[in-house]
C-alpha cells in the first residue's frame, strides 16, 4: 500500500500556516530572535509570532487549554482543512491521531507544581492538572475534532515526530484506520531553555547547523500536523498529495553512528530504494555536537556532493515539532522539485566534507529525499519521501 | 503472514510485592495492599492512601547506568525486566529488539526534585542532574544501553491506557513479523504531584476503593511495574523458550467526549472490547474472565459496566484488581495483564475486593471471592486513560487455542 502526506498544517517560529512557511522555507527566512518572552534568559529563541488562537479556533472550550495544546489544534485544524477533511462526513471511528511529545504542557507542568509546593495540595488547580498532562494535546485534538479511532501519544527527543510518523504509518497498512493525523508541538518554557543551557547543548545567540564549532542549538517552539491515508484513498476524494511516505523508521543501538548509519540503510531499505536514490537529504542539524555524528553516520551511507540542508535556522530546535516541520519541508521541496537552502553556517565541520552543503541552486529533478532526526540518547529515526 | 504471538517471560513489581510467586499468591487471596502514603505527606489532600511498593530496595548490579542518578520508576521498571527476562531466557547482548513502553508520569520524581530545588534556592544555582531521568522517553533507551539491545524505542503515554497500548503495539510487531520478539510493559510511581493532581480533581477515594460497588468514592492511586517478553512462537520454540500464554486480540479507540471523564454510554470501552474480539476473532461467549479497568470512581465502572453488558452475556465474570493494588496509571494495564494471565495459568477468579453493595445500575457478574474451580481459557484486560484512550487486550491460554 502506498501512502501519502494529503494535508499539511503548521504553527512555526518561521511563519504561522502553511503559506507562510512555505514562503519562509524556500526563502530560508528565519524565525530566531531575541527572546521577547523570557527576556532575562539572555539567550535569542525562535518564537511563534503573530499567532492568534480564539481568530483561527473558535472553540471555547480549548479557550485555557496549554499553549502546546492551542498550536497543535491550529496546525490539526489546518492540516484537516488542507486534505478536505474538516467539516466533512467521514467515519470518525476510522480517523487515527498519533501525537509526538517532547516536553509536552511544560508551563503548566510547572505552574502545578510552583502551586503545589508554595501552597499545598488544597490550592493546586485541578484544570491546571488536567493540561499539564503529557497527552493533554492528544486529548483535546481528539475531542477537538471527534477523532474516535486509535489515538496515541507517543514521547521522545528529536525523533519523536518520525517516530509518530512510523506509528501512523502502521495504523493505515494494518487497515484499523482510513486516515491518520500526526502531529507533534512543543511550547518554549523558560525552564526549558535553562535545563538545556546547563547541560551545555544551547549556544546563547546564534544557532549554526552543521558548524565546525558545535556551540549548540537554541530552542524553538510550535506545532506541525500532516494527514496521512493511502494513496488509493486520497486520489478517490479529488486530494492532490503532498508526497509519498515510503518508510519511517526508527532505531538506536549502543553508538550514535552506528544507530544513524544502520537506520538511514533500514530506511532506505524499507523504501526500496539505494542510497543512490536519494535527491536530497533534510538533516537533523542544529549547530549541537550531535552534528557531527549525523555528519559521520550519513556520510557512511551517502555519496559525495548530495545536497544536505537543515531547516533549524529558520524554526530553532523544537525536537519532535521541528523534526516533523523537517519532514513537512522535506515533502514541499519535493512537490516544488525546489532545494531546501541553508544559512550561512560558518565554516562545516569535517563530518560533513561529502555533502553539498552550500546551495545555491534553488532547482534540481528531485526524485526522493531522507529526512534524519538524532537523539541524545543514540536513537534516530529517518524517513524516506517520494515525489508524486 | 500472520504469525502467532506468545508470552515467554513475565516480570512484576506490585504493592502486592517483587516478583511473580508473591503477586500470585496476594491475588489468589485477595490481599488488600493499599495503606496510608508513607513516601511523601499526604495529610492536607481529601484521601490518604494508596498503594505503594514497600519495602523496595534496587539492588541489581548494573553494568552501564549509575544506580544514584535512576529515578524510581527507573528502578521499578528495571526489576520488573531483569524477572521477566530470566523467566524468558533471554539473552539481550547485542539481540535486536524493540522496546515498548508505557508511562504516564515518567521521571516526573526526578522532575520534582529538580525544579523544586530550583524554587527553593534559584535555578541558576542547582544542578540539572535529576533531570537526566526526567524524560519518560530516556527510561526505554536506558533499559536497552544497560542490556545491549539495539532497534525501536517506544514510549507511549497514553495515561492510564499507556502500558496496554505498548503491549498491544509490541503485540502487531510480532504479529506482523516486523519483529520476532519485543519487550513491552508498563509502570509508574507514587508521585505526589500526581497524587496531588486526582486529588484535585476529588477522584481519589476518601474511604476504600470500591469498584462497582454504589457507594464508590473514588480510586486508589498505586504504583509498580510490569514487563512482558513478546514473541513470534515459532521463534519461541526454536530457541527453546517455553509460552506461557497467547496474545490474539489487541483493540484501541478513543472517545472524543471529555479531556477527564469517560463516554457515559461507554461507546469507545465497547468499541476498544469489540476490536480486540475481532482481532482475536472469537466471539464475546467464549471470554471465561474480563479484569476490569473498574477504577472506583463513579463515572468510569458505570460506563465500563454499561459496555461490558453491551457484549458479554450476564454471567461472565468480571473483577476489578485496583481494590487491592491501586491504580498504576501507566502501570496498570501492564501489571493488570499480568494478574489476567495468572487467571488463566492458575485457573482462578481474581477477586474485586471491598464490594459491599453492587450499583443498582450496574448490571454484570462481579466476583468477590477468589474462586479457584474456575477454568480460564480466554481473558479480556481492559485499559481506559484520560483524554479517552482505550485498550482491550485478550489472552488465550495455550490449550484453548490448539497449541
Amino acid at each position: 500500500m502506498r501512502v501519502v502526506i494529503s494535508g499539511i498544517g503548521l504553527v512555526t517560529p518561521a511563519g504561522v500556516g502553511k503559506e507562510c512557511f512555505e514562503e519562509a522555507v524556500f526563502d530560508a527566512h528565519s524565525g530566531i530572535g531575541p527572546s521577547s518572552r523570557f527576556p532575562d534568559s539572555g539567550f535569542a529563541s525562535a518564537e511563534v509570532k503573530g499567532f492568534d488562537f480564539a481568530n483561527v479556533f473558535a472553540d471555547r472550550r480549548f479557550r485555557r487549554s496549554a499553549t502546546v495544546t492551542r498550536y497543535g489544534l491550529c496546525a490539526v485544524k489546518e492540516s484537516l482543512e488542507d486534505a478536505g477533511l474538516f467539516n466533512t462526513e467521514y467515519n470518525l471511528e476510522r480517523a487515527g491521531l498519533v501525537v509526538g511529545v517532547t516536553h509536552g504542557a511544560i508551563g503548566m507542568t510547572c505552574d502545578f507544581h510552583e502551586d503545589l509546593v508554595r501552597e499545598g495540595p488544597e490550592s493546586v488547580s485541578p484544570a491546571l492538572f488536567s493540561d499539564s498532562v503529557l497527552n493533554a494535546p492528544t486529548g483535546n485534538t481528539s475531542l477537538a475534532f471527534a477523532i474516535r479511532g486509535p489515538s496515541h501519544t507517543i514521547i521522545g527527543g528529536p525523533t519523536v515526530g518520525i517516530q509518530a510518523l512510523s506509528l501512523a504509518l502502521s495504523l493505515i497498512k494494518e487497515g484499523a484506520v482510513d486516515f491518520v493525523v500526526v502531529l507533534s508541538c512543543e511550547e518554549l518554557s523558560e525552564r526549558v531553555i535553562e535545563a538545556y543551557k546547563k547541560f551545555r547543548l544551547t549556544s546563547g545567540t546564534e544557532m549554526r547547523p552543521f558548524n565546525m564549532e558545535h556551540a549548540g542549538f537554541l530552542c524553538g517552539e510550535g506545532a506541525a500536523a500532516l494527514v496521512l491515508e493511502s494513496h488509493e484513498r486520497a486520489l478517490s476524494r479529488g486530494v492532490t498529495p503532498v508526497a509519498e511516505v515510503c518508510s519511517a523508521v526508527v532505531g538506536g543501538s549502543e553508538s550514535s553512528v552506528e544507530s544513524i548509519e544502520r537506520g538511514a540503510r533500514r530506511a532506505l531499505k524499507a523504501a526500496g530504494v539505494e542510497a543512490a536514490d536519494i535527491s536530497a537529504v533534510t538533516a537533523c542539524a542544529n549547530g549541537s555536537k550531535m552534528d557531527a555524528h549525523e555528519g559521520v553516520g550519513l556520510g557512511r551511507v551517502f555519496a559525495h556532493s548530495l545536497p544536505v540542508s537543515s531547516i533549524k535556522q529558520l524554526t530553532g530546535e523544537s525536537f519532535g515539532a521541528s523534526t516533523l516541520m523537517s519532514v513537512i519541508a522535506s515533502a514541499l521541496s519535493l512537490k516544488r522539485n525546489r532545494v531546501l537552502l541553508n544559512r550561512d553556517f560558518g565554516q562545516a565541520g569535517p563530518e560533513w566534507s561529502w555533502a553539498s552543503l552550500r546551495v545555491r541552486s534553488a532547482s534540481t529533478d528531485l526524485t526522493s529525499t531522507l529526512v534524519s532526526s538524532v537523539g541524545l540518547l543514540n536513537e534516530a529515526a529517518f524517513t524516506v519521501l517520494k515525489r508524486l | 503472514m500472520i504469525k502467532r504471538v506468545v508470552v515467554t517471560g513475565m516480570g512484576i513489581i506490585s504493592p502486592h510485592g517483587a516478583g511473580y510467586s508473591e503477586n500470585l499468591k496476594a491475588l489468589n487471596e485477595g490481599r488488600d495492599s493499599i495503606s496510608e502514603i508513607t513516601l511523601f505527606d499526604s495529610s492536607s489532600c481529601r484521601g490518604t492512601t494508596g498503594g505503594e511498593v514497600r519495602g523496595f530496595s534496587f539492588d541489581a548490579h548494573l553494568k552501564r547506568l549509575r544506580a544514584s542518578r535512576l529515578d524510581r520508576s527507573s528502578k521499578l521498571l528495571l526489576t520488573a525486566f531483569e524477572e521477566a527476562r530470566e523467566a524468558a531466557s533471554f539473552s539481550t547482548g547485542g539481540v535486536e529488539c524493540p522496546v515498548l513502553l508505557g508511562t504516564t508520569l515518567g521521571g516526573m520524581i526526578s522532575g520534582m526534585k529538580y525544579h523544586g530545588a530550583g524554587l527553593k534556592n534559584g535555578f541558576e544555582h542547582i544542578s540539572p542532574a535529576p533531570l537526566v531521568d526526567y524524560f519518560a522517553h530516556t527510561h526505554a533507551r536506558n533499559l536497552m544501553n544497560e542490556y545491549g539491545l539495539s532497534g525501536e524505542s517506544l514510549t507511549f503515554s497514553d495515561a492510564c491506557a499507556s502500558g496496554a497500548h505498548a503491549i498491544g503495539r509490541a503485540f502487531r510487531m510480532v504479529r506482523s513479523g516486523e519483529s520476532v520478539i519485543a519487550v513491552a510493559g508498563g509502570y509508574d510511581t507514587m508521585c505526589e504531584f500526581t497524587f496531588a493532581g486526582f486529588n484535585s480533581l476529588q477522584a481519589v477515594t476518601v474511604s476504600k476503593c470500591r469498584p462497582f460497588d454504589r457507594d464508590r468514592d473514588g480510586l486508589a492511586l498505586g504504583e509498580g511495574a510490569a514487563i512482558f517478553i513478546v514473541e513470534e512462537m515459532e521463534h519461541a520454540r526454536r530457541r527453546g523458550a517455553v509460552p506461557i500464554v497467547e496474545i490474539t486480540g489487541y483493540g484501541s479507540t478513543s472517545d472524543a467526549y471529555h479531556i477527564t471523564r469517560p463516554s457515559p454510554d461507554g461507546d469507545g470501552a465497547r468499541r476498544a472490547m469489540e476490536g480486540a474480539l475481532n482481532d482475536a476473532g472469537i466471539d464475546a461467549s467464549k471470554v471465561d474472565y474480563i479484569n476490569a479497568h473498574g477504577t472506583g470512581t463513579v463515572y468510569n465502572d458505570l460506563m465500563e459496566a454499561r459496555a461490558i453488558s453491551a457484549i458479554f452475556k450476564k454471567s461472565t465474570p468480571v473483577s476489578s484488581t485496583k481494590a487491592m493494588i491501586g491504580h498504576l496509571l501507566g502501570g496498570a494495564g501492564a501489571v493488570e495483564a499480568v494478574f489476567t494471565i495468572m487467571a488463566i495459568k492458575g485457573g482462578f477468579l481474581p477477586p474485586n475486593i471491598n464490594l459491599r453493595n453492587i450499583d443498582p445500575g450496574i448490571d454484570i457478574s462481579i466476583t468477590t471471592e477468589s474462586d479457584c474451580r474456575a477454568v480460564v481459557g480466554t481473558a479480556l484486560s481492559n485499559s481506559f486513560g484520560f483524554g479517552g484512550a482505550n485498550a482491550s487486550l485478550i489472552f488465550q491460554d495455550l490449550t484453548e487455542v490448539g497449541i
